[in-house]
């Protein structure tokens, strides 16, 4: 989240950033989810991702969340602004996330990264929520427009790619 | 502090999360505070990239199944719970999910859904 106005994500002005955090595995800001969390018909190019109230860490901005809490010392000659550490807390959040519409469509076979499939450029919305001690968010209705890019792929990767 | 690892269950069932297994992530990704932030095995979207020109979208490697992202930014209303004072934000959403079968950790094959958060 961001003070500045809709459509603006600077990172000093970001008061709150939720993930899962990395695990010892590695993979990215992930978390196992019941199947029935996603629904996928491909063939039409829509998709949904439904979560109640999954407990998340806020680490209060992205570079907080990339340097596990460090902060950016901002004094080093790097081109980052000075960002303070924070340290996380406790918050859940609720999210309904849909892709609707096919807006492209592309077939890829990518040997550098070894992965290969069939992929859609769509149209998507969110609304989601968030809680934690003393704040509470609740985003906008779901609005079409807000959306810059939004993807679905049938792929397959890694030892599947061949 | 460490959340619950992406886990999926041996062959054909996640829901129960004690019993699912680890993935293991893609080999690429970014690193965009370097040198001082974590390696990031992920590719974020780039609305000014063709579709034909995206990096793998997926964060779980040895994986063949459905993945999706977005790129979403809008705005909400946030509450003080002490004083009741309410605030517009603006939000960015870059979240996903994967949905599909999966080499593990463990050389084995998997079934499972995450998102990506």
């Amino acid at each position: 989240m961001y003070t500045g106005p809709v459509g603006t994500a600077a990172l000093l002005q970001q008061t709150h950033d939720y993930n899962v955090h990395i695990d010892s595995n590695d993979v990215f800001w992930m978390v196992p989810l019941d199947h029935d969390a996603v629904k996928v018909d491909f063939d039409d190019g829509r998709a949904r991702l439904r979560v109640s109230n999954l407990r998340v860490f806020d680490d209060h901005d992205l570079a907080n969340s990339l340097t596990l809490g460090l902060g950016l010392p901002g004094d080093l000659g790097f081109p980052y602004p000075a960002i303070p550490p924070v340290a996380p807390v406790r918050a859940t959040i609720s999210f309904d996330v849909e892709w609707n519409g096919i807006v492209a469509t592309a077939q890829i076979n990518n040997s550098a990264q070894n992965f290969k499939g069939t992929f859609l450029s769509t149209g998507a919305t969110i609304r989601w929520s968030a809680e934690q001690p003393g704040f509470q968010f609740e985003s906008e209705t779901p609005n079409p427009a807000r959306n810059l890019i939004s993807v679905l792929g049938r792929e397959q990767n890694g030892v599947f790619f061949s | 502090m460490r959340p619950k690892p992406a886990f999926a269950s041996n062959d054909d069932d996640c829901s129960q999360h004690g019993r699912c297994a680890l993935a293991n992530p893609i080999p690429g990704g970014i690193t965009p505070f370097k040198p001082f932030g974590v390696v990031v095995h992920h590719n974020p979207l780039n609305p000014a990239n063709p579709l034909a020109d995206i990096n793998d979208p997926s964060q779980i490697t040895d994986f063949d199944g459905f993945v999706g992202l977005t790129h979403i930014r809008g705005g909400g209303t946030s509450m003080n719970d002490e004083t009741g004072a309410t605030t517009a934000l603006a939000f960015q959403a870059d979240m996903g999910f994967s949905k599909g079968k999966f080499i593990g950790v463990d050389g084995r094959r998997h079934e499972g859904t995450f998102a990506f958060i």
